[in-house]
């Protein structure tokens, strides 16, 4: 392990190196803190630009991007009260008010300082949990990986917070779409209708690239108007007292960064919860705050952005040891793994662990570059949500394109990716998310894959799936999942209703 | 049992799933057994979950019931919830003719013409922009997209379908 570590740190000092990494954190500081673009839209976008390289160095343009985008979105989360991407709203609640008390230096300095810090624990769990992830991925033997590729899509449609229905729907869309193509446990090409373009299955990169950018640029276009309307003449100052509050509240950034490693690695529950819980956390821990929540406290804007840093390196877990991604960065991350040939589990625990630790390094450089750029260049950053969208959606809907195309030369991935964009945008008009339909697409082949493997393992005899401890386990889990919602309504209606009655 | 006309496109949304499941069934069966075991089964289970979500949009007893029940939240709930962006459906055909036209004229004349007119003209006739800034951006764009995927990546853009006819 420490071979490979040393492996990772080397390919990550040449400049070449150094400077994907300084270019992918300076996109994903830059899409991170535009409302709307986000890092799966960077990541997405970026994909083509991987195509000639090594895989480390593709995943080091990735690593800086992931470890950077959430930074970025802190930014506007306390300069304007808008979050970049999703995992940033908790960011306002305290953040902005600290911008209106004239103390937006010292929340951007917390902040960015949580980030980094939240996204190195992040890294170093990720680290610890390697040695012991290859024992756990020996344990899975086909039953067990179809039992946990359905329990990975159940609890990312349950994520769906109050769409359950919409989450299973958009679930099994997405593993329909994954069946597309030539199978190669029976070598049959299926649901092709008799186009070329489908025989190979449906291209994961651009349908991403449909999915996540056009899709985007299309909303955008139909919503209209510019990203952000707020004013930015803020002034920043007392940026080093926010840097030291971070240490001085040096308990409320540790939780903040379990809550994100611990839930990142729960396939599909993502920042955003995390946040929000780290937060929530944070003001049951602190019953009586020297600054009420929500009105500028320090500790409002530490815990939530040491968690969703944090994530990154917990939502790796899945991803690597299993193929089965945390979030949907991670998921369009699984993409450019799965390009440059390099198949996530075992394999490459044992024999990319070089791969892995570059990524383990290029989290952990990226997550403190973007940090620095941040306390240098917040007020610049800020000026970059008042770009019109006319001027990014013609930009980034061509560059989309050319990336669609590039993959294959096949003029026909222009037209996959065009028609994901509609079944993305829909997506987004009706709320359906698209985080689980991504991840179903990745998962189609190997859940059905496995769900084979199993029956011929068995001649055909459904016992497979419960009959072994694990396998049960994970069933047992699944319908958890499952059950989540209606426990939570229940349990609602009981403290609701034991509210009024003490009324 | 009525949709109300507020929901109506989601119901759509709804019965365009429910038309690609239904296909996605009918399609599977002309395939071996090993071969749409699997799929079949995952299409069977979709169809009762769209009848569920197209039940939970109506106006009654059991609309409400079910959405409750999935999202611990009544139809009108969900309703407040919702994206309140005005979508008017004149607005979205427009779109989605502008990225039509981009996508059929990359195809007839391929990206480097293409890229130049259609950031010009969103720029200029979407964006009011000046012609100067539309030029700009144009010129701007065109040059990345060159550079990077010509020049450095060494990738051969699309030339279109004419360039390929005439040899």
């Amino acid at each position: 392990m420490f071979e490979a570590l040393i492996e990772g740190i080397v390919n990550l000092s040449s400049p070449h190196s150094l400077l994907l990494l300084a270019a992918g954190s300076a996109v994903g500081l830059l899409f991170g803190a535009i409302p709307g673009l986000g890092g799966t839209t960077a990541v997405a976008l970026l994909i083509p630009l991987t195509f000639g390289m090594e895989p480390w160095q593709a995943i080091i343009l990735m690593g800086g991007v992931m470890a950077a985008t959430s930074t970025g979105g802190s930014v506007s989360a306390i300069l304007l009260n808008t979050p970049g991407i999703a995992p940033n709203a908790a960011t306002t609640f305290d953040g902005y008010p600290l911008a209106q008390q004239g103390k937006a230096g010292m929340a951007i300095g917390a902040g960015a300082t949580a980030s980094a810090l939240g996204g190195v624990i992040g890294v170093i769990s990720l680290v610890a949990v390697i040695p012991i992830m290859k024992a756990i991925v020996l344990l899975f033997t086909p039953p067990e990986f179809f039992m946990l590729a359905i329990f990975g899509l159940c609890a990312i449609a349950v994520s769906s917070g109050d769409r359950l229905l919409q989450g299973l729907i958009t679930a099994i869309v997405g593993l329909m779409v994954g069946f597309v193509g030539y199978y190669d446990v029976t070598s049959t090409v299926r649901y092709d209708f008799g186009l070329p373009l489908l025989e190979d299955g449906i291209k994961l990169v651009p349908a991403l690239i449909g999915l996540f950018a056009i899709s985007e640029m299309i909303n955008l276009a139909v919503k209209g108007g510019s990203i952000s309307q707020e004013a930015s003449d803020v002034k920043i100052s007392r940026i080093s007292d926010g840097v030291k509050s971070v240490f001085k509240n040096w308990s409320t950034m540790i939780v903040g960064s379990g809550y994100g490693t611990f839930i990142g690695a729960v396939p599909g529950v993502g920042g955003t919860v995390a946040a929000f819980l780290s937060y929530s956390t944070q003001a049951q821990r602190d019953p009586s705050p020297d600054i009420e929540y929500g009105k500028g406290n320090i500790k409002g804007v530490i815990a939530p952005e040491s968690a969703n840093n944090a994530k990154d390196g917990g939502s790796l877990i899945p991803t690597l040891a299993f193929g089965i991604p945390g979030s949907a960065e991670t998921a369009v991350f699984l993409g450019v793994l799965i390009l440059h040939g390099i198949e996530p589990g075992q394999k490459l625990l044992e024999d990319h662990q070089d791969l892995v630790f570059t990524l383990v390094v290029a989290l952990t450089v990226s997550a403190v570059f973007a940090t620095l750029v941040v306390l240098a260049l917040a007020k610049y950053m800020a000026l970059l949500t008042r770009i019109s969208v006319h001027m990014l959606i013609p930009t980034v809907t061509v560059v989309a394109l050319v990336g669609a195309f590039a993959l294959n030369t096949e003029i026909g991935d222009v037209v996959i990716a065009f028609i994901f964009a509609f079944i993305g945008y829909f997506m987004i008009r009706f709320n359906y998310p698209r985080v689980t339909f991504t991840i179903a697409i990745v998962l189609g082949s190997i859940t059905e894959l496995s769900f084979h493997q199993s029956m011929l393992i068995s001649d055909d005899q459904w016992s497979i799936f419960y009959t072994r401890w694990l396998s049960v386990f994970l069933m047992v889990l699944t319908v958890l999942s499952l059950a989540l919602p209606t426990i939570r309504r229940k349990m609602k209606e009981r403290r609701i209703a034991k509210e009024e009655g003490s009324k | 049992m009525k949709i109300p006309e507020h929901r109506r496109a989601s119901a759509y949304y709804i019965l365009f799933t429910l038309a690609f499941v239904i296909l996605f069934i009918v399609t599977s069966y002309q395939y071996k057994l090993t071969d749409r075991m699997f799929p079949l089964l995952v299409g069977y289970v979709a169809l009762p979950l769209l009848i569920l979500d197209l039940l939970a949009l109506t106006d009654s007893k059991i609309g409400e019931k079910i959405s409750i029940f999935f999202s611990a939240k009544t139809p009108e709930q969900v309703d407040e919830d919702a994206d309140k962006t005005e979508r008017t459906m004149a607005k979205e055909l427009t779109i989605f003719a502008w990225m039509g036209a981009l996508v059929l004229g990359i195809y007839l004349v391929g990206f480097l013409p293409c890229t130049p007119i259609f950031v010009y003209c969103w720029m200029k006739y979407r964006g009011g922009y000046s012609i100067r800034e539309s030029c700009y951006l144009s010129i701007a764009t065109t040059a990345f997209v060159y550079i990077l995927f010509e020049l450095i990546l060494q990738y051969e853009l699309y030339p279109g379908i004419f360039l390929y006819w005439y040899g």
